[in-house]
């Protein structure tokens, strides 16, 4: 049975993007799970994540010729750079999955679960990789914010 | 003019140089609430309390703004309100997500109360609805 929590109406929903999120917003016109989970953002003044390990993992240039509007989307995440305890945490992680998920699905996993403890409310992972998503959150220790973590698969 | 590209050229900037006073007209109950918020220890400052929800609002009005413009450009990329709700339904792991028939009952909802509905509320009526009918049945 899925682990639940109460959560009130107002809560803001946090947005963490991953390769294919990141992929969709610099390469022109991202696809409609990923526009219906941005006006969530909006409609909740939840932030748009972007783990930096993600920008190398992609080989993101924001100085490559984009459409505009997709740049204009992805100007208003905020970075989430892998710093000491961001990155303690995330090997943490990775070893209780016994090192099956990546370096930056840890990152990613972190980003989310440190914006639920920051600024309460949820955060949802935008992926493709939904299966290693899930044994990093399940691995976590937090029942609180591992509760609060969701992933819709892009 | 200004542009949105300059909002988000600013926002980009914050956090580069130190902080300086700036005068403000607000509701003197606002600045009485953020005062005893500092006080009960729950914020480090009323002015780090107005820097960093100024942020937040910024954020959401450069994203709106962002969006908007994607629409502009491709209209019928626009979701449905109800779509944006049942998200959020979903993301918060509310029991109501489970329901099967919560799709429909958000549009219809959301045809009941109107276009400029916004899916907290859609969310909130349709979630009071389906208990009402569900405690009936």
């Amino acid at each position: 049975m899925p682990r639940r929590r109460r959560t009130r109406q107002g809560e803001p929903t946090h947005l963490v993007l991953d390769n294919e999120a990141l992929g969709q917003l610099s390469g022109g016109r991202p696809s409609q799970p990923l526009l219906v989970a941005l006006e969530a953002a909006a409609a909740t003044v939840g932030r748009i994540l972007l783990p930096t390990s993600v920008v190398v993992e992609r080989g993101y240039d924001p100085t490559a010729p984009v459409a505009a509007d997709a740049n204009r989307l992805l100007r208003t995440a905020h970075d989430d750079e892998l710093t000491r305890s961001r990155a303690v945490e995330a090997g943490r992680l990775r070893q209780k999955t016994h090192h099956g998920a990546s370096v930056v699905d840890a990152h990613v996993a972190t980003t989310a679960l440190a914006a639920i403890r920051r600024h309460s409310g949820t955060a949802t992972i935008l992926t493709s990789d939904v299966g290693d998503m899930e044994r990093l959150l399940d691995a976590s220790d937090d029942t609180r914010t591992g509760t609060s973590a969701f992933i819709q698969a892009l | 003019m200004a542009q949105l590209a300059d909002l988000l050229d600013a926002l980009e900037r914050i956090g580069d140089q130190p902080g300086r006073p700036v005068s403000a007209h607000l509701d003197p109950a606002i600045n009485d609430a953020a005062k005893t918020a500092v006080a009960l220890g729950l914020t480090e400052s009323v002015s780090a309390l107005t820097g960093t929800a100024l942020h937040a609002e910024l954020r959401r009005l450069a994203l709106r703004a962002a969006l908007d413009g994607h629409y502009d450009r491709w209209p019928d990329d626009r979701p449905h309100v109800a779509e944006v709700a049942l998200f959020l339904a979903a993301a918060r792991k509310l029991p109501v997500a489970d329901r099967p028939e919560l799709p429909t009952a958000l549009r219809e909802m959301a045809d009941a109360m109107g276009a400029d509905v916004d899916p907290e509320t859609l969310l909130a009526a349709t979630a009071g609805h389906l208990a009402i009918s569900g405690s009936a049945a």
